[in-house]
């Protein structure tokens, strides 16, 4: 069924150039650096307090300390995509095993964790995580990860418990059942292996929301920590008075932004098209208004 | 309180004051000021269960009497140049209103909401986060002000007040940063505004504080290598524009009568720095970190606020002393956690100021004795030399004699290193030309409003 | 009727739940709740404070503080005192409540009158150059961080062009005249609406097409002629219902944006507030604010809720 919703996939241009965008871009931050050979933490002194404009030496220019912002940029990338990707992870991990047990289990028990989720849904993400990292003080990358991830599970719960509850009254969990497979087992080795399709899709998008959580994190001061250079914080510098007339440290991390953004969202369009057409074809209609 | 003050003498040993007061004093709900509310004030402020953040400054005053409606005396235990310039610039708090509330419920009073002064306004409303009005307090001893209203707007983004100067909507911006400057100043020129500049000399002192009691930081060599270490001429140039003056010592140089450039220093010279540390015997580790015995160079740098600015500048100062061998991590702060750790001791270096007072007098910031939270020595620096002369500095009330001492001070400070000193801040103020007022009277300490009872407006 | 009886139930325990989330929330806090709505002991001195705090049964288990917090919530409506000011935290957050809703509002109603129109066009042209190019484009806006737009917008039409104030909500002495209010809105308002059109865009896409797939399946079946206008008519009213839950869905990413625009702007609504005491680390002010929008979200899905319920003959019937 892989290689089916992959030539699926690869007939939808949109999904495709999101998806070389992606590469492209994993690929830039991964070894940019190295390929270039820039240092993102030199300073020139001869230029403290000016940033530089683009030019031969410095492609984007360089930030208000004398630093190259191309190699800041990758460097940041680096740092960005890498919490984005981390904390959807952490994301799925939590939000399928909840999901999972909450749809396998059905009666009150679901009614309760599912009106959980519910309440968490309520609060206002981004400024509940700005709440969260203001009182726990700890801006470590892990515990960032930690924080936006477990934050964000409950999209993926409620996709989970979904595709369970369609999964549960089938016929070869009947089997399973029969032949006496504990409930964990089933859980684990039944229920959520074929749950994971539209997990992939809401993957996708999550670590798009994630990478902007980071950037409006890192921003306030309440994320990536100067000197590691992330996106957010880039945007930090970028907007003080003293770099008023230097577009170009304005518009390098968030261009980057928007253009991984992009690239994230039509490759998971283009997944959300290529799966969702093989599961029509398996799963009955119930399911589908209830992942809507 | 000079204001409200004829005239004060002292007895030649300078221990004992007399202040009289004008008899035409009242405050602004017409109750007179007297004699009484001078000495229910002192008897609060000196009283440690009240929590006044300065009754530290004041520990040479030992009783406050009153002598009659409008006479008081104070009685010193020692000699003190700061007298006059301290004591008598302390307000003067209503006794009819607070003198039955218990000193240590004094702070939690809502008498800030709506206070009772006797100066030339009064507040007469305050729309929380959004503006103070002020009007003429009728019952103030020196006539009624000629501008009827003012109103204080809170406006916590910068460019909305630059805007507000530009546009002429605001008459006054106190205390503006130099990139607010900068722009109003072009403003000014290309005829988009019509403000007066205020460019004054302030009287702080910025530095990155030291905590002498984290290994290594005790050393003298490990100081003086970071002075030299640390490009504080291209900080200032470049990073702060040229905007502010490179300190040499702790007397900022708006106290013209005693700053003293004639001081050791330290020009940018890793080499030196290396050197320094090398003959220190501090040699590097493996990871570029210089240790000797246990100790491993390696600091955390607090920085106040919320990112910005205070970033690039641990950036830079984290190079800095990698080139030599020194690792510093950053650590931002809000405000009052920066505070708290700083007055605690929680802290290796931090970065911030000190001054704001007319007076060279930093007793209490470098004296022995006068350790956080007892004083405001938040380094826990001790030099002997440093007590006598702050001590002698203190009891000797001729200018002369002050000064030399006030000069030795200076030079010690600059061979101990108590603190990084960086430079020597700006105050800048821009006001619309439509207000009139005498331009001199804004002086360090006393900015603008020192005599805003004569201010006029009129067309620009 | 039933129905809309049952969602209000409905949303009692989630209201419940909410409240202890949001308590369990004040624990991460150093000092925790105790700390947090014994405010005014900060300055009392060590015996006073316990004495206080015993009073206020603060010293009890976390279950048994719980009720009390909940108690002194219901039965005095307060959050306790904010560290900044000492001011109830309640009327710190009412105060600021007006414009906070007041650009949700304006921001919500051009996002839909743009968006659905967008999305509508989209599905039909199905996969033609105009769809692409929206579906790029609301990629796009929902690609941009809100508020490096919102700065992109104030540097571009305040600071470059000064065709609109760079922030706050009202000029100086311009307090209480529409006009200018609106006037300082429009560049917040647009930043909000740019970023939040592409959910809608792409939502309401996908619900007409489902709409228009059954369509073709009927028309295919019926083999009749059919009047093109009374079939559009109908699928139009059919993909808008969906639309409605959206807005239920859509409102904690609302308010999360609209705070962070009303810090970039200095607009002094709740997000103004909430953001400045999370520097200030004022956590009753923060603990009090994340909570009061849990619970104006579930309102708004309430009201949504009961508007699709009204909307829907199909529930009628329930």
């Amino acid at each position: 069924m892989t290689r089916a919703v992959l030539r699926r996939f690869l007939r939808h241009p949109p999904g495709v150039a999101g998806a070389a965008i992606v590469i492209a871009l994993v690929v830039g931050v991964g070894v940019g650096p190295i390929l270039l050979g820039l240092s993102p933490t030199a300073i020139d002194h001869a230029v403290l307090g000016y940033a530089q404009p683009p030019s031969a030496r410095h492609l984007l220019g360089t930030d208000l300390l004398g630093r190259d912002v191309l190699a800041r940029a990758l460097d940041g990338g680096r740092v960005s995509i890498g919490i984005g990707f981390t904390a959807m992870l952490v994301a799925v991990v939590v939000g399928t095993l909840y999901g999972a047990i909450s749809g396998a289990a059905g009666g009150i028990v679901d009614a309760v964790m599912m009106r959980i989720v519910d309440a968490l849904f309520s609060f206002p993400t981004f400024f509940l995580i700005i709440t969260v990292e203001a009182l726990t003080n700890q801006f470590a990358l892990g515990m960032i990860v930690l924080i936006l991830g477990l934050l964000s599970w409950m999209g993926v719960a409620r996709l989970v418990r979904a595709e369970v509850l369609s999964l549960r009254d089938r016929d070869f969990v009947e089997a399973a059942r029969a032949l006496g497979v504990s409930q964990a087992r089933l859980i684990l080795r039944h229920l959520v292996p074929n749950s994971l399709a539209p997990v992939i899709v809401a993957a996708t998008l999550a670590i798009g929301d994630n990478i902007l959580a980071e950037a409006g994190l890192s921003y306030l001061g309440l994320g990536v920590q100067p000197p590691t250079p992330s996106w957010g914080n880039m945007l930090q510098d970028a907007l003080l008075p003293a770099a008023r007339n230097s577009p170009w440290l304005v518009l390098t991390p968030g261009l980057l932004i928007v253009i991984t953004l992009v690239a994230f969202a039509l490759c998971g369009d283009g997944l959300r098209a290529a799966i969702d057409v093989a599961a029509e074809q398996s799963a009955p209609p119930a399911a589908q208004s209830e992942a809507a | 309180m000079p204001d409200a003050a004829t005239s004060w003498r002292s007895t030649p040993d300078g221990l004992h004051w007399t202040v009289d007061l004008r008899h035409d004093l009242r405050f602004s709900d017409g109750v007179p000021l007297t004699s009484k509310d001078v000495v229910f004030t002192w008897q609060a402020a000196l009283d440690p269960a009240t929590g006044y953040p300065y009754r530290g400054q004041f520990f040479y005053i030992k009783k406050v009497t009153a002598e009659g409606p409008y006479r008081v005396r104070f009685d010193l235990s020692s000699r003190n140049a700061l007298f006059v310039l301290g004591a008598l610039n302390v307000p003067i708090l209503p006794e009819h209103i607070l003198g039955r509330i218990p000193h240590a419920r004094i702070r939690a009073t809502d008498f800030g909401e709506r206070p009772v002064g006797s100066g030339p306004y009064v507040l007469e409303s305050w729309k929380h986060d959004e503006n103070l009005t002020f009007v003429p307090n009728p019952h103030w001893f020196g006539g009624t002000p000629t501008v009827k209203r003012m109103i204080f707007q809170i406006v916590l983004n910068d460019q909305a007040r630059t805007d507000a100067m530009e546009q002429g909507v605001a008459d006054v911006d106190d205390a503006i940063p130099p990139s607010a400057y900068q722009i109003l100043q072009a403003d000014d020129k290309s005829g988009r505004a019509n403000v007066l500049l205020l460019h004054i000399p302030d009287l702080y002192t910025i530095f990155i504080q030291i905590n002498f009691h984290r290994p290594g930081l005790g050393d003298l060599a490990v100081r003086r290598a970071m002075m030299y270490g640390w490009d504080r001429k291209a900080m200032v140039d470049g990073y702060f524009r040229g905007d502010e003056q490179l300190a040499t010592s702790i007397t900022p140089a708006g106290l013209r009568r005693w700053y003293d450039p004639n001081v050791m220093q330290y020009p940018y010279d890793p080499a030196r720095a290396n050197a320094l540390l090398d003959a220190a015997g501090y040699r590097r580790g493996p990871d570029g970190v210089r240790r000797k015995g246990g100790v491993r160079l390696a600091y955390t740098l607090d920085l106040q606020g919320n990112g910005g600015a205070g970033q690039d500048f641990g950036a830079e100062f984290q190079a800095d002393m990698k080139a030599i061998g020194i690792a510093i991590s950053i650590r931002t702060l809000d405000y009052a956690t920066w505070v708290e750790r700083t007055n605690a001791g929680e802290y290796a270096l931090a970065y911030g100021g000190w001054g704001g007072t007319p007076d060279p007098d930093e007793l209490t910031f470098l004296g022995c004795d006068q350790a956080s939270p007892i004083g405001n020595n938040m380094s826990y620096y001790c030099d002997p030399r440093m007590d006598r002369v702050l001590e002698a500095g203190l009891k000797t009330l001729n200018y002369a004699k002050r000064r030399a001492l006030y000069d030795r001070m200076q030079q010690i400070y600059a061979e101990d290193v108590p603190d990084l000193y960086l430079y020597y801040d700006y105050y800048r103020a821009a006001v619309s030309r439509r207000v009139h007022f005498d331009v001199k009277t804004a002086l360090p300490g006393q900015y603008l409003w020192r005599d805003v009872q004569h201010w006029q407006l009129g067309p620009l | 009727m039933a129905y809309i009886l049952r969602r209000l139930l409905g949303a009692i325990p989630l209201l419940f739940i909410v409240s202890v989330i949001s308590y369990a929330l004040m624990g991460l806090a150093p000092g925790g709740p105790t700390a947090i709505f014994a405010t005014q002991t900060r300055r009392m001195s060590p015996a006073a404070r316990a004495e206080f705090i015993h009073a206020l049964g603060l010293d009890k288990p976390w279950y048994v503080q719980y009720f009390y917090w909940l108690k002194n919530l219901v039965l005095h409506g307060s959050l306790g005192y904010s560290y900044v000011d000492n001011r109830p935290v309640i009327a710190k957050i009412l105060e600021r409540l007006p414009v906070t809703i007041e650009m949700l509002s304006l921001a919500l109603l051009f996002t839909v009158l743009i968006a659905l129109p967008i999305g509508i066009y989209s599905a039909i042209k199905r996969n033609s150059v105009f769809d692409y190019a929206a579906t790029v484009l609301a990629f796009a806006s929902y690609g941009m961080p809100v508020f490096w737009l919102g700065i992109i917008l104030i540097d571009a039409f305040a600071v470059q062009l000064r065709w609109f104030p760079t922030s706050g909500a009202n000029s100086i002495g311009g307090e209480g005249n529409p006009t200018d209010r609106l006037y300082h809105l429009v560049l917040p308002v647009a930043t909000l609406t740019i970023v939040s059109l592409a959910a809608w865009i792409r939502y309401q896409r996908g619900a007409m097409l489902n709409v228009l797939g059954e369509l073709y399946l009927r028309t295919a079946r019926a083999k009749g002629l059919t009047e093109g206008r009374v079939i559009f008519g109908h699928a139009l009213r059919n993909a808008l219902l969906p639309t409605i839950t959206l807005l239920g869905l859509s409102l904690p990413g609302l308010f999360s944006g609209a705070y962070f625009i009303e810090y970039v702007f200095s607009i002094p609504g709740m997000g103004y507030l909430g953001i400045n005491a999370v520097f200030q680390r004022d956590y009753p002010t923060v603990m009090a604010l994340t909570m009061l929008t849990a619970v104006l979200v579930i309102l708004g899905n309430l009201a949504a809720d009961v508007a699709y319920g009204l909307a829907d003959p199909r529930i009628r019937y329930d």
